[in-house]
């Protein structure tokens, strides 16, 4: 393989992992934000469901924060172990 | 008042055993089909979501004691420990892909298994107060 045809490799895995970044991002800060939201809904509802109603919310956090966190793992999986590398080499034959 | 919704220390608990059994699993998996290298790989993941999982627990038992104490405060407490997950997961990819060279598969699906334990247990938890209301509805 020729360094160009590597070098843009990583570029177009550059572009795609910033791309996954910011929706990792974007959609965990919309989660939190709608998951607040809805506690800060049920407190004006019920104040004395306080405590109740956060531990409800941190645990559906935790849950709704995992998807995201698995998207991370996999962007950082693209930039440390490029897998794209590999197989476009053993397509080539090296 | 029904307190049968709280959050208790011990849900943190409950968490934490879930996610080490899930976790062991995939372990168990990689070391069984595969070799010692992927099954640390796995291991390093599930130690990394169980990780995380104590700090989910611990800003959410802090959070609410601040509700208790500060009403209002908590809320901040909440996006102070997203923000540093998100930090402290990035930083555990980064260090065990790029430094340890772990297999990135193996860590990626005991990660991903563990994580499966929020599911677990937000139903555990949903359930209990599906039953604490009809133990109030009599």
């Amino acid at each position: 393989m020729n360094p160009d045809a590597i070098a843009m490799l990583y570029a177009y895995t550059a572009l795609g992992v910033g791309i996954i970044l910011a929706f990792a991002g974007g959609a965990s800060a919309l989660g939190w934000g709608l998951i607040m939201g809805k506690y800060l809904e049920g407190i004006a509802r019920q104040p004395e469901m306080r405590p109740q109603l956060l531990g409800q919310s941190l645990f559906s956090g935790g849950l709704m924060e995992a998807f995201p966190m698995i998207v991370l793992g996999m962007s950082m999986w693209f930039i440390f172990a490029n897998p794209f590398i590999g197989a476009a080499k053993s397509a080539v034959g090296g | 008042m029904n307190r049968s919704m709280a959050l208790r220390p011990s849900d943190l608990g409950t968490l934490l055993v879930i996610q080490f059994i899930l976790a062991a699993v995939v372990v168990g998996f990689f070391l069984f089909s595969r070799d010692g290298a992927a099954a640390q790989a796995a291991a390093y993941g599930g130690g990394m979501a169980l990780l995380l999982a104590w700090m989910l627990g611990r800003r959410a038992l802090r959070a609410a004691e601040a509700a208790k104490t500060h009403p209002g405060s908590e809320t901040f407490v909440i996006y102070m420990g997203a923000i540093q997950r998100f930090v402290v997961v990035l930083v555990l990819f980064a260090l065990g892909m790029g430094w340890l060279a772990l297999e990135p598969v193996p860590l990626l699906a005991a990660f991903a298994a563990a994580q499966l334990g929020h599911l677990i247990n937000s139903g555990r938890v949903s359930l209990r107060a599906g039953s604490g209301r009809m133990e109030k509805l009599g």
